[in-house]
């Protein structure tokens, strides 16, 4: 069976940590900049410093998880900490958040399209598209989805540093410095919305069970490598958009970085990078649809104790799709739905309740080295 | 889309019958995601309507 072969290929770390930095890079080049430039004004691109204790205090707690119980993914590892009934209960959370989370990756993807290339489509027709690869690529190995975001995450790294270098002469230091002291405790609370999308390296708990048992303090080291990685790409984005763009139109654009490509050549020769841009994000959202499936399928098959899950792609594929429509239709609704549900869900759900499953580790931790 | 849907169901159980058919809880949790995709997809096709089919109401209760 072509799940069950994807059952039995081990996943590397390296392979987890490159996932976690593609998917983050939509949200990156969208969302954060403008809730960035909104909630903190020009000094905004400070917030990702702010960012780098929540993430490396996660990326901690993953470490931890994965040392204690090797072999183990988020459910297993829940189980031989509270039992099997409030595992349970807590994976039912988990799963309205991922559902959650997979339509507002939906519609922030059909609605970049529609600002950026075609503004006349309706956004039924590019979600119709989205589901219907999403569902081809949860049919075939799963493990491409990794490979994938492997192979392309090294071009698109060497892509946004062509952009960067191009962009040099173009950036505006009066739209950087000074930076307002009277701005810095806004700069703190708009963190948040780093803070949300570095929170992602905990879907690779997930599938934590496809490491083996053979984990070492150098598979470890790369969970920070990609958890500062995620840091220094936010803060090259920020301060690439708001030296060009500038702080007070990236607040009031839905796809900021897309706007400053716009105004960038490669020696005056090479222009309308735009495009690839665009494309970029599409990749990354199919690489999040098609992660996000994949964990809300898990989250079923642990729930119910069902071993083959091909059965229920399309199901599940036919509830989010429609869900998708009775979240968010228009820009107006989603900037919402992402501001007041998706961030302060992500918050709750990839920081807070690891935190009460670290805390129970640790003390299950010392409870067991007592007996001895 | 809700037809495509449902025809993907069609296909989906026909060729998954076996999984499906084999453990209770499988049937069970097909059906019970089939059936709200449905009811889903009843509700985004009759959204639009909402309105006039409420002005109807209206009249006809009056």
């Amino acid at each position: 069976m072509k799940w069950g072969s994807y059952m039995n290929k081990p996943l590397s770390i390296r392979q987890a940590v490159l996932m976690y930095l593609f998917i983050s890079i939509s949200p990156v080049l969208r969302q954060i900049p403008s809730a960035l430039a909104k909630e903190a004004g020009r000094s905004g691109y400070i917030s990702p410093i702010w960012a780098t204790f929540p993430v490396l205090i996660l990326t901690a707690i993953i470490i931890l998880l994965i040392n204690s119980y090797p072999g183990l993914n988020l459910y297993e590892i829940t189980v031989q900490l509270t039992g099997k009934v409030f595992a349970k209960f807590i994976m039912i959370f988990y799963l309205i958040w991922a559902i959650l989370y997979l339509t507002g990756i939906l519609n922030a993807y059909a609605l970049s399209l529609q600002f950026t290339l075609m503004p006349k489509t309706g956004s039924d027709f590019f979600i119709q598209v989205m589901i219907i690869l999403a569902i081809y690529a949860l049919y075939k190995t799963a493990k491409t989805i990794f490979r994938f975001s492997e192979f392309a995450l090294g071009p698109v790294f060497a892509f946004i540093g062509i952009l960067f270098i191009c962009a040099l002469n173009r950036l505006r230091t009066d739209y950087l410095i000074p930076v307002s002291a009277i701005n810095l405790p806004n700069t703190l609370k708009a963190s948040i919305n780093v803070t949300a999308v570095g929170g992602n390296i905990f879907l690779i708990l997930f599938f934590a069970d496809r490491f083996g048992l053979s984990v070492t303090k150098k598979h470890l080291r790369k969970f920070w490598t990609g958890a500062l990685i995620f840091i220094l790409l936010n803060l090259v984005i920020t301060i690439f958009t708001y030296g060009i763009t500038g702080a007070p139109l990236t607040a009031y654009l839905p796809f900021p970085f897309y706007i400053t490509v716009k105004s960038i050549t490669f020696f005056n020769i090479f222009e309308r990078f735009e495009v690839l841009v665009t494309l970029v994000c599409i990749l990354s959202d199919y690489v999040s649809v098609c992660i996000m499936f994949i964990i809300v399928l898990h989250i079923i098959r642990w729930l119910f104790g069902i071993e083959e899950k091909e059965f229920l792609i399309i199901p599940v594929a036919m509830v989010v799709y429609y869900l998708t429509f009775l979240v968010s239709r228009t820009q107006f609704e989603y900037d919402f739905f992402y501001k007041h549900v998706i961030v302060n869900l992500n918050l709750i759900f990839l920081y807070i309740l690891p935190l009460f499953i670290c805390f129970l580790c640790l003390l299950k931790r010392k409870y067991i080295r007592k007996q001895y | 889309m809700i037809f495509v849907f449902g025809v993907l169901l069609v296909i989906s159980f026909m060729r998954e019958k076996d999984k499906i058919l084999n453990k209770k809880v499988n049937f069970l949790v097909f059906l019970f995601l089939s059936f709200i995709g449905i009811m889903l997809g009843i509700i985004h096709q009759i959204y639009p309507y909402v309105p006039s089919m409420a002005s109807v109401l209206e009249k006809y209760i009056k």
